[in-house]
C-alpha cells in the first residue's frame, strides 16, 4: 500500500518536475554555465573563467545598478510593506467605505504596469504634465523639472511609481488578519488595551510571519523591476535609474554579449536568494511556533 | 442528424487546420517583419509592391507581413531577439543600419549567400548599381542586395512659421542657420524638434551635418568604428548640438522620444525637423497632421548643401533560418521589387532616389510639393555624409547617446566625462568583437 502511495506521489509529481526541469532549471543552468564564458548568441561559448564577474565589478554602471536595488530593496523593507500592512490594519477596522478603499487600493495592481509607467510620463511631463501643472497652479513654477530627464530627480520619480502601490502586501495581510479567531481581540478589549495597543501588541506578532512573506515578494520584485525603468528612463539620464534587469537587456539586445548579462542574471539570482534566507532569518518564517 | 453532421464538418476543419491543408496548400508563405507607425512612407511604398507580388504570385508565394509598432530601432531589437532563437522572418530591411549586427550576422553565416542567385539573373543585375554589389561582397560572398535607390536625409522646415518670424528663404550657411534659429525664437516660435532616446537621431542628424562641413570632420565621418571621438571637429559638433537643445528645442526634447519630437512639428510647435524622406507620406495623413499641413512643408540640404545618405543602410538580406522554398520565394520578391516600376514607385512614395536610371518629370510631377523639393535636393546636393548609425559602435549609439546627451545638457556631465565614455565605449566594442 505505502509503495503504491509512493508510485501515485512520483506520478503526480512527475509532470511538475518536467515543466520544471525544462522550463526553469534548464535555461538557468545554461545561464550559470554561459556566465562564464563569451558568447554572443552566435559563435559557441568561449570559456573565459571569472573574467565575466570580475568585469562586472569593475563596470561603473553595474555599481550604480547595485546601489539602486540595495536602495529599493531597503525602501521596500522601509516603506512599502509597513504602507501595506498600515493600510490592512486600518481596513481591518471596517470603518464606512472600507470594501471601496480596498478595492480601489488594488485597481493599480491590475493594470500592467507598463501601463502605470506610461501614465509616469505624462503625469512628469516637463510641459503638459499633471504634476508642474500643479506645481505651476500652486506658484511653485520654480520646482518645475523634467522628472524623469534629470539626474537629480529620476531615481526618486520612477521609485514614487512602484513604492505606494503595497496592494498586495494589503491583500494577504488582511487576509491572515480575519483568519486571526476574533476572540483574541475581545480578551484584550475585556483587559482594556487600546486599538492602537491591540495592533501593536496583539496583531502584529501574529502577523510577523505574512509580513515577513511580503518582505520577500516586495524584495524579490524591486530586484527584477523592469517595466517601470524600461517605459520611463531606461536606465538614463546616465546611469541614474540603472538597474541590474535593464542593463542584462542592454548587454543582449544592444551588444549581443550574453556571456556577461547571463553573469548578471546570477548576481541577481543569488541576490534573490539571499534576501529570501535574511527574510526568513528575521521573521523567523522556518519555526514551527 | 444535423448536430451529427455539423459536428464532423467542424472535426474535419480542425483537422484541416491543424495539419495545415487548406485551398492553397501548395503556395508558399513568405514571414516578414515590417514597422508600423513611425516611418509611413516605406509602410507604404513596400505595401504596394507585397501587394502586386501576391497578386502576381498568387498561389505560388505569399508575404505575410507581421506589423511591429515602432521605430527603426524598435524592429533592430527584434530582429536581434529572434536571432538568438534563430527565427529571423525571410527578408532583414535597411539591415546596414546597426553594421555591428549585420558583421555578426554575416561571420555566423545567418546571412544566405545571394551572389549565385543575382549572377543567374542578368534583368536583375542591371537594376542594381553595380559598385554596390561590389562593396557588398565579403570574403564569404555576397550576402545583401544593394538598394535600388537612395534616401538622403534633409531638413523639413514649416514655412508658413518662417514666415511669421520674417525668414523669407532657408539658410544656407551655418551662421545663416543660427541667425534664422534666434529670429523664430524672437517671434515666440520654437526653431527644432529634437529628442534624446532611439540614439538621438534627430539632433544627431544636425550634430553629423555640422560635423560633415570641415574636410576633418568628413574624413572623421567617414571612419568604421572610430577608435576615439577625442577630435576637435566632434567637441565642437557636440558643443553646438548642446547648444541647440539648450536654446532652440521644446523643453521637452531633453528624455523625449523621436515621437514626440516629429508631433511637435506636424502639430506646428517647431518650425524644423531633421529627418529623412521616409516621413514625406505622414505629412498627408491626418492622424499626424491637419489637413493641407504638407503645403506648408518645404525641404531643404544641411547648410552648406549637405545631406546625409548611406547606400549600405539600405541594404536588403535573405535569413537562413527559413527553409529553401522561403529563401526562393523570398529572393523572388527582391528580383521583383527591383523592377523598374517599383524602383520608380519607390521613389515616388518613400523619396528612395534610383541610381541606376532616370527619374522623368512625370514621375516627379506625381510626387507631393514636398517630395518634389527633396528630389530637387537630392539632385543638386554636393556633400553627402554618412550615417552616424552605419560608421560608429552600438555603444556609443545605444548607451551613451540616448542616456548621457541628457546629462551634458543638464550640465550634470561635461564634454570632457562624455568623450571619455564614447572612447571607452569604443574600446569596450573591439574588445568584445575580438
Amino acid at each position: 500500500m505505502q509503495k503504491t502511495k509512493k508510485i501515485w506521489v512520483f506520478l503526480f509529481l512527475l509532470p511538475a518536475v518536467i515543466v520544471f526541469v525544462l522550463v526553469y532549471l534548464g535555461p538557468m543552468v545554461l545561464g550559470a554555465v554561459s556566465s562564464f564564458t563569451k558568447w554572443n548568441g552566435m559563435t559557441p561559448m568561449k570559456f573565459i573563467g571569472l573574467r565575466n564577474y570580475v568585469r562586472i565589478f569593475q563596470d561603473p554602471v553595474f555599481h550604480a545598478a547595485l546601489r539602486h536595488t540595495l536602495v529599493w530593496a531597503l525602501l521596500a523593507i522601509v516603506i512599502h510593506v509597513p504602507f501595506g500592512v498600515l493600510t490592512a490594519l486600518v481596513l481591518k477596522r471596517k470603518r464606512k467605505g472600507w470594501r471601496f478603499v480596498r478595492a480601489a487600493f488594488m485597481v493599480p495592481n491590475v493594470i500592467s504596469r507598463a501601463a502605470i509607467s506610461l501614465m509616469f510620463v505624462f503625469i512628469y511631463k516637463v510641459d503638459v504634465g499633471l504634476l508642474n501643472t500643479f506645481l505651476r497652479f500652486i506658484g511653485l513654477e520654480q520646482y518645475c523639472r523634467n522628472w524623469l530627464a534629470d539626474a537629480d530627480t529620476a531615481f526618486l520619480s520612477v521609485t514614487n511609481i512602484w513604492l505606494w502601490y503595497a496592494a498586495l502586501i494589503m491583500l494577504i495581510t488582511l487576509s491572515e488578519i480575519f483568519s486571526i479567531s476574533s476572540e483574541i481581540e475581545e480578551s484584550a478589549k475585556v483587559d482594556g488595551a487600546s486599538p492602537l495597543q491591540i495592533d501593536f501588541y496583539i496583531y502584529l506578532p501574529l502577523l510577523k510571519r505574512i509580513i515577513g512573506t511580503g518582505a520577500i515578494i516586495a524584495i524579490t520584485s524591486v530586484f527584477k523591476e523592469f517595466e517601470s525603468i524600461y517605459m520611463t528612463t531606461n536606465g538614463g539620464p546616465g546611469s541614474s535609474t540603472m538597474t541590474i534587469s535593464v542593463m542584462m537587456l542592454d548587454k543582449i539586445v544592444q551588444s549581443n554579449q550574453y556571456g556577461y548579462a547571463n553573469a548578471l542574471g546570477m548576481l541577481l539570482l543569488l541576490m534573490g536568494v539571499f534576501a529570501m534566507a535574511v527574510c526568513n532569518r528575521i521573521f523567523s518564517m522556518s519555526t514551527s511556533d | 442528424m444535423k448536430k451529427r453532421t455539423l459536428a464532423i464538418v467542424l472535426c474535419a476543419g480542425m483537422i484541416m487546420g491543424m495539419t495545415g491543408i487548406s485551398a492553397c496548400a501548395d503556395e508558399v508563405v513568405i514571414p516578414i517583419l515590417m514597422t508600423t507607425g513611425t516611418n509611413d512612407s516605406m509602410e507604404i511604398s513596400d505595401g504596394k509592391i507585397i501587394e502586386a507580388f501576391n497578386e502576381e504570385y498568387a498561389g505560388v508565394y505569399r508575404i505575410e507581413a507581421e506589423k511591429l509598432a515602432g521605430a527603426a530601432e524598435d524592429y533592430r531589437s527584434k530582429l536581434k531577439m529572434l536571432n538568438s532563437s534563430e527565427s529571423l522572418p525571410s527578408i532583414l530591411w535597411s539591415i546596414g543600419t546597426e553594421p555591428a549586427f549585420l558583421d555578426l550576422m554575416i561571420e555566423n553565416d545567418r546571412l544566405v549567400n545571394l551572389e549565385p542567385y543575382m549572377e543567374a539573373d542578368e534583368e536583375w543585375m542591371q537594376n542594381m548599381i553595380p559598385q554596390a554589389i561590389e562593396d557588398f561582397k565579403t570574403e564569404k560572398g555576397t550576402f545583401l542586395v544593394p538598394p535600388s535607390g537612395i534616401q538622403m536625409s534633409g531638413i523639413y522646415y514649416n514655412k508658413e512659421l518662417f514666415e511669421q518670424a520674417g525668414i523669407s528663404e532657408f539658410p544656407q550657411t551655418w551662421e545663416e542657420f543660427f541667425a534664422a534659429c534666434d529670429q523664430l525664437v524672437e517671434a515666440g516660435i520654437t526653431p527644432l524638434s529634437l529628442h534624446t532616446t532611439e540614439t538621438a537621431w534627430c539632433a544627431m542628424l544636425f550634430t553629423t551635418a555640422y560635423l560633415a562641413q570641415t574636410d576633418a570632420g568628413l574624413e572623421f565621418m567617414q571612419q568604421q568604428f572610430p577608435e576615439s571621438y577625442d577630435t576637435p571637429e566632434f567637441r565642437e559638433a557636440v558643443e553646438m548640438m548642446v547648444e541647440l537643445f539648450r536654446k532652440y528645442t521644446t523643453e521637452d526634447a531633453v528624455g523625449g522620444s523621436y515621437a514626440l519630437a516629429s508631433n511637435h512639428f506636424f502639430a506646428g510647435d517647431t518650425a524644423m525637423i531633421a529627418n529623412g524622406p521616409w516621413m514625406m507620406q505622414s505629412l498627408t495623413d491626418t492622424s499626424y497632421a491637419e489637413e493641407g499641413f504638407e503645403e506648408k512643408v518645404g525641404y531643404a540640404p544641411y547648410p552648406g548643401n549637405a545631406m546625409m545618405g548611406s547606400l549600405e543602410a539600405f541594404a536588403k538580406a535573405v535569413s537562413v533560418d527559413q527553409p529553401q522554398e522561403v529563401i526562393e520565394g523570398a529572393i523572388e520578391y527582391l528580383k521583383f521589387s527591383s523592377r523598374p516600376e517599383y524602383v520608380i514607385e519607390q521613389a515616388i512614395t518613400n523619396g528612395s532616389m534610383p541610381v541606376t536610371m532616370e527619374i522623368s518629370q512625370e514621375d516627379i510631377d506625381q510626387m507631393i510639393p514636398t517630395m518634389q523639393e527633396y528630389a530637387e535636393c537630392a539632385k543638386n546636393v554636393e556633400i553627402i555624409f554618412p550615417s552616424y548609425q552605419n560608421k560608429w559602435d552600438p555603444v556609443a549609439q545605444n548607451d551613451i547617446f540616448g542616456r548621457e546627451i541628457p546629462n551634458l545638457v543638464n550640465g550634470s556631465t561635461t564634454l570632457d566625462a562624455f568623450i571619455e565614455m564614447l572612447d571607452a565605449g569604443a574600446a569596450q566594442y573591439r574588445e568584445d568583437i575580438e
